[in-house]
């Protein structure tokens, strides 16, 4: 397959020696278990009578489930970037991360304050 | 008003401007590594909030009644501390990688290690009143 800026590189290629890209994927994927966990967690104690929690553990799971998704296109890109030369630096998924990282922990503080 | 029109645009270059813009492309290893710390410190603020949680709903009751919930309060205000300023921390050390400068220096590591030596303190302290007035 061949586009503009020419063939398109193969997500499992090897970069460096390094793996930095696929170590960059696996990090992602570990922040979205890391989600996960935490959305297990709270919907765990929500159906043991604090249903609140409903609300936070759902939003957890929400970005658990974006994040993984999100790695493997992050992934590619990350690849076609480095092929071109280009950085691979993304400001919007890791504002992104951010802010969802932040809401959640303060619906977290929230909950406990309720509780 | 010349200051005003100046003062918006540049707020709005702060947002609309790629971080590709300053300086010039690094190493990619660089911004991926950056990229892979602020990762970890958004695993590190995840794991504060479950054991502020967990530490609130799972642990059984101490003799003192207001224990679990003063650390798990602390633990998550210092997860939410470090998620409010994660992106700051990524952006300031992208640029300073894409200008080639020395990386800026961050309190934080001090401050997270200060936040969970004080709630293990707390932590051990309750333990230890439980035992002395034989609470379990």
């Amino acid at each position: 397959m061949s586009g503009p800026d020419g063939p398109r590189p193969h997500p499992t290629e090897q970069l460096d020696p390094g793996l930095q890209s696929e170590r960059t994927y696996l990090a992602w994927q570990r922040t979205g278990l890391g989600f996960a966990g935490v959305g297990a967690l709270l919907l765990h104690n929500a159906f043991d009578g604090h249903f609140v929690l409903v609300i936070p553990g759902l939003l957890a799971l929400l970005a658990a489930a974006l994040l993984t998704t999100r790695a493997q296109l992050r992934y590619r890109a990350t690849v076609a970037a480095v092929h071109l030369g280009r950085s691979p630096a993304d400001r919007r998924v890791v504002a992104a991360t951010a802010v969802l990282t932040t809401v959640l922990c303060l619906t977290g503080l929230a909950v406990i304050l309720l509780l | 008003m010349e200051w005003l029109r100046r003062l918006r645009h540049r707020t709005r270059d702060r947002w609309t401007r790629p971080v590709h813009t300053v300086g010039e492309e690094p190493d990619y290893r660089f911004s991926l590594a950056n990229e892979r710390t602020f990762l970890a410190w958004i695993r590190t603020a995840l794991a504060l909030l479950a054991g502020g949680v967990a530490v609130v709903q799972l642990v059984p009751t101490f003799s003192i009644g207001w224990a679990r919930h003063l650390l798990g309060i602390a633990l998550i205000v210092l997860a939410i501390a470090i998620a409010a300023t994660s992106y700051a921390r990524w952006e300031r050390r992208e640029h300073a990688i894409r200008l080639g400068a020395p990386l800026p220096p961050s309190q934080l590591p001090r401050l997270t290690g200060l936040g969970i030596t004080v709630v293990m303190v707390f932590a051990l302290a309750f333990v230890l009143v439980d035992v002395a007035r034989g609470h379990r």
